[in-house]
């Protein structure tokens, strides 16, 4: 005979198989998980080649992760208790008690596996990148303003125990190489104390700067490029809150509590006034507020990621032109230029002939947004010419 | 097919167990080696031919062996003999035709894989042929049971190495019951924990101490590396182990125990009787012993010892490192039966502690093929020319140390004893283990949804 535990014990096992394997067939696969803000693995192909070659059996192991019932409950429960044994991170990212982000690999040196000097390697490429800027400088006839914006990592420094030796010297080296013709304006300086002093610059839950952190961006180009005494004042916006925004790094970490973040649109009156086309297509102003509902909010920031966008305000032909060669860090803060400049914005990882665009557009200044993450990995600054 | 994984459990553990329980008694070997087929084709749908010839010629040569073994021993002698080379052969060429070549300058054979499981299931077919000739088993004289034996999925490819006089009757007639599957279930849910939660969090440690480590050594990290390497291995393969028994309960089996809390050994020879339990005694009763064992001179003692360990080493891998990790334990195990093991016995303490070292350092050398590494470390370990914590070491030690300890008590007994004797103290708790065990479960299922790093180690043996 057996006890009462056992037959509940043999019951629950059998239904938890049971129920989440038939929950897997009967369930339709989801194409995109909102919460990890990704794309989710479909049904691979059977064929005698790729089961042959073990593939089939490798993107069916995906397949069966990304579309498990109740996936987005499962992977919270894990950073869950991965956070219970105190670890501080889960998936990379770094965890406290008001900031989530993505760990800077570089500081472990684990991001290249090799056994020369692995940090000279990549500082090396970081200071030959910052040299194509210099000479980007020196081939325009019109002034660069560059902004590099550093990771959440390097700013929210004070939230985590994450001991970064050496981690500001990509900074420093910024700062010695970039001459005085590139307008090099030292993000991280500006923003890290202002961020200390318990104001939102970054986001908590996304790698991106908060419209808060564009504003204070916004002053400084605008100082740079002698219109300080076109700044808009602060007081001058009226404010919209889009609540309940979670991020790139939440989606990454997916830990089952943190403060979500808030997405601030400021608004002036005259934000109806202009001509955006983004890749020739017409957008409808500089907020695409369908991307509210969606888990993607950011990319509201005029719709997201597009090669070409132009913005002219209507009916003023005498204003000047400001190219800026960029990534999705200047998004949210074009809106505030465009109301000085005409603007023709380039994706910068596929537009890196900036001095010939310069020409062709018949710029008035040039301002360069590329973020620190991207400098680091991609290479593209390095393109400039 | 790995164990820990959504696909082993939900697809096919889940059609398994159902086809298994509906099938009359008669058809439920046939199941098993029907399914055990696929469990093994699925990831290796090359070798299973292989598999099934190995089968093949230790069936057909039992019956020869059992018909001249009365009459003449020659005879069965040479029949055993061309069974074992038969089999041996296939692991021989698989496993080390390429180290063999490397070595001595043949041209090496690209796209060598090694069959999954092959180094456990030739020893599982071995065993059957040599206790036949023994006398000690009955002929298998039914193909099916004997493949069942041989293939069945909990045991093929990592272990334990169930031989088949210990399981030659469960084949023929075991018995199903509530108690065995409860059993079962929770012993491969701890298994399956003990391998995804503390085992692959540690593998996840030492890679990235590792990389660290090449870049800026030091000695804190060489040192949280070992200890990191020591954990990972055996939650890993003893997790492996646990759901394996557990995984053969639910259908009736019971097998042999492979694992014995190691890390509280009090000596290498003790260790060795608590690690990998199924192997070392193959090695005894299949070499050790026929060699002549301890019975015999000492010198000739001394070099008994020594093949064994030497196979031993290379038995997990066609590496220089594995020989050199075999013949590291063996020169401990002279030690300890010449003076050392008398004086541990009397500072068991300090057995302890010298225990833990020696099998931490082994485990070093198991890690590194390259004999420069184990060298370096062996210098990072004993802070020679090496600084004493690199650059955000104290932070990945500060954040572990929660995680470490909880693997240190793991790998003892203490959390059975203490929740034993809670349950001595409080029998209602008797029936909470049903709930922790389901939530245990969830927990596991939920690092398998979010699963970035899950190796398995001994999946290449």
């Amino acid at each position: 005979m057996f006890k009462k535990s056992e037959l509940i014990t043999v019951i629950l096992f059998c239904f938890i198989i049971a129920s989440l394997a038939i929950a897997f067939v009967v369930l339709p696969d989801r194409e995109f998980s909102d919460q990890e803000n990704r794309n989710l693995e479909q049904a691979p192909e059977l064929n005698g080649e790729n089961f042959f070659s073990g593939k089939f059996a490798t993107q069916t192991n995906v397949y069966f992760s990304d579309q498990f019932p109740l996936r987005d409950i499962f992977v919270k429960i894990k950073s869950g208790v991965e956070l219970a044994f105190q670890k501080g991170e889960n998936n990379g990212v770094l965890y406290s008690k008001d900031q989530l982000a993505v760990k800077d690999f570089n500081a472990y040196r684990s991001r290249i596996h090799i056994t020369e000097d692995t940090d000279r390697i990549y500082l090396d490429s970081v200071s030959a990148q910052l040299d194509s800027v210099n000479k980007l400088a020196d081939n325009l006839t019109v002034p660069l303003v560059t902004v590099i914006p550093p990771r959440t990592v390097d700013i929210a420094d004070s939230s985590f125990a994450y001991d970064r030796p050496d981690g500001d010297k990509v900074f420093d080296i910024m700062a010695e190489t970039l001459s005085e013709k590139t307008g090099y304006l030292p993000t991280l300086q500006l923003l890290r104390p202002i961020y200390e002093n318990g104001d939102y610059v970054y986001y908590r839950t996304d790698h991106h700067w908060t419209t808060e952190g564009a504003y204070i961006m916004y002053q400084e180009i605008m100082k740079q490029l002698g219109k300080g005494d076109k700044i808009i004042d602060r007081n001058e916006f009226e404010i919209e809150y889009i609540e309940n925004f979670s991020g790139t790094t939440a989606a990454r970490a997916n830990f089952p509590f943190y403060k979500k973040d808030t997405i601030e649109i400021w608004h002036l009156p005259d934000d109806d006034e202009y001509e955006i086309t983004a890749d020739g297509e017409s957008l409808d102003g500089f907020y695409n507020r369908d991307f509210i509902e969606k888990s993607d909010k950011y990319s509201l920031f005029l719709d997201g990621t597009h090669d070409t966008t132009v913005i002219k305000k209507k009916g003023e032909t005498d204003r000047k032109t400001l190219l800026i060669a960029k990534d999705s860090f200047a998004n949210c803060l074009i809106p505030f230029l465009a109301r000085e400049y005409d603007i023709v914005a380039l994706n910068l990882a596929t537009n890196t002939f900036v001095s010939a665009f310069a020409n062709t557009y018949e710029a008035d200044a040039v301002l360069i947004v590329f973020n620190t993450e991207n400098v680091i990995t991609t290479g593209h600054l390095g393109n400039l010419r | 097919m790995v164990f820990s994984s959504l696909i082993f459990i939900f697809a096919y553990l889940s059609v398994t167990l159902a086809v298994y329980y509906i099938s009359p008694l008669k058809w439920r070997n046939l199941v098993l080696f029907v399914v055990s087929l696929a469990f093994y084709g699925w990831g290796e749908p090359k070798y299973i031919a292989l598999m099934l010839v190995s089968i093949l010629v230790a069936y057909i040569f039992g019956f020869f062996i059992e018909k001249y073994r009365e009459t003449s021993k020659t005879k069965a002698k040479i029949f055993l003999t061309i069974s074992l080379i038969l089999n041996l052969s296939a692991l021989l060429f698989f496993k080390y035709y390429n180290f063999f070549a490397v070595n001595i300058g043949f041209s090496v054979i690209e796209n060598l894989t090694l069959p999954v499981g092959i180094s456990f299931y030739t020893f599982q077919i071995m065993s059957y042929s040599i206790d036949l000739y023994r006398g000690e088993v009955p002929l298998a004289k039914k193909f099916v049971p004997f493949g069942t034996y041989v293939t069945l999925f909990p045991q093929l490819i990592a272990g334990p190495i169930v031989r088949y006089k210990d399981v030659c009757d469960q084949m023929e007639e075991r018995k199903e019951t509530v108690s065995k599957f409860a059993s079962g279930a929770n012993r491969f849910i701890i298994g399956l924990s003990k391998k995804l939660i503390l085992g692959d969090s540690a593998a996840a440690v030492v890679e990235m101490l590792e990389r660290g480590g090449e870049f800026e050594p030091s000695v804190i990290g060489s040192w949280v590396l070992m200890i990191c390497y020591t954990f990972h291995i055996y939650f890993d393969f003893s997790g492996y182990s646990d759901m394996a028994i557990g995984l053969g309960r639910m259908f009736g089996f019971e097998f042999v125990e492979n694992f014995n809390y190691p890390y509280v050994a009090k000596s290498i020879t003790d260790f060795w009787r608590r690690w990998h339990i199924t192997l070392s005694t193959w090695f005894r009763e299949y070499i050790y012993i026929p060699l002549g064992g301890n019975r015999v001179g000492k010198l000739r003692g001394f070099f008994n010892l020594a093949t064994v360990w030497f196979l031993t080493g290379f038995w997990h891998g066609a590496d220089w490192n594995y020989i050199l990790w075999g013949v590291y334990f063996w020169i401990f195990l002279v030690i300890e039966k010449a003076f050392l093991g008398k004086f541990l016995k009397k500072v068991p303490f300090i057995a302890h502690i010298y225990s833990l070292l020696i099998v931490g350092f082994g485990w070093i050398i198991f890690f590194y093929s390259d004999l420069n590494m184990i060298l370096d470390t062996a210098k990072h370990l004993f802070a020679i020319d090496t600084k004493f914590a690199s650059s955000g070491i104290l932070y990945t030690v500060l954040r572990l140390l929660p995680f470490l300890i909880i693997c240190a008590l793991g790998s003892t007994p203490l959390p059975k004893k203490a929740f034993d004797k809670l349950v001595d103290k409080f029998p209602q708790l008797q029936n909470a283990i049903p709930i922790g065990s389901a939530l245990l479960f969830i927990v596991c299922i939920a690092y398998m949804v979010d699963n970035s790093f899950s190796p398995f180690l001994y999946y290449i043996f």
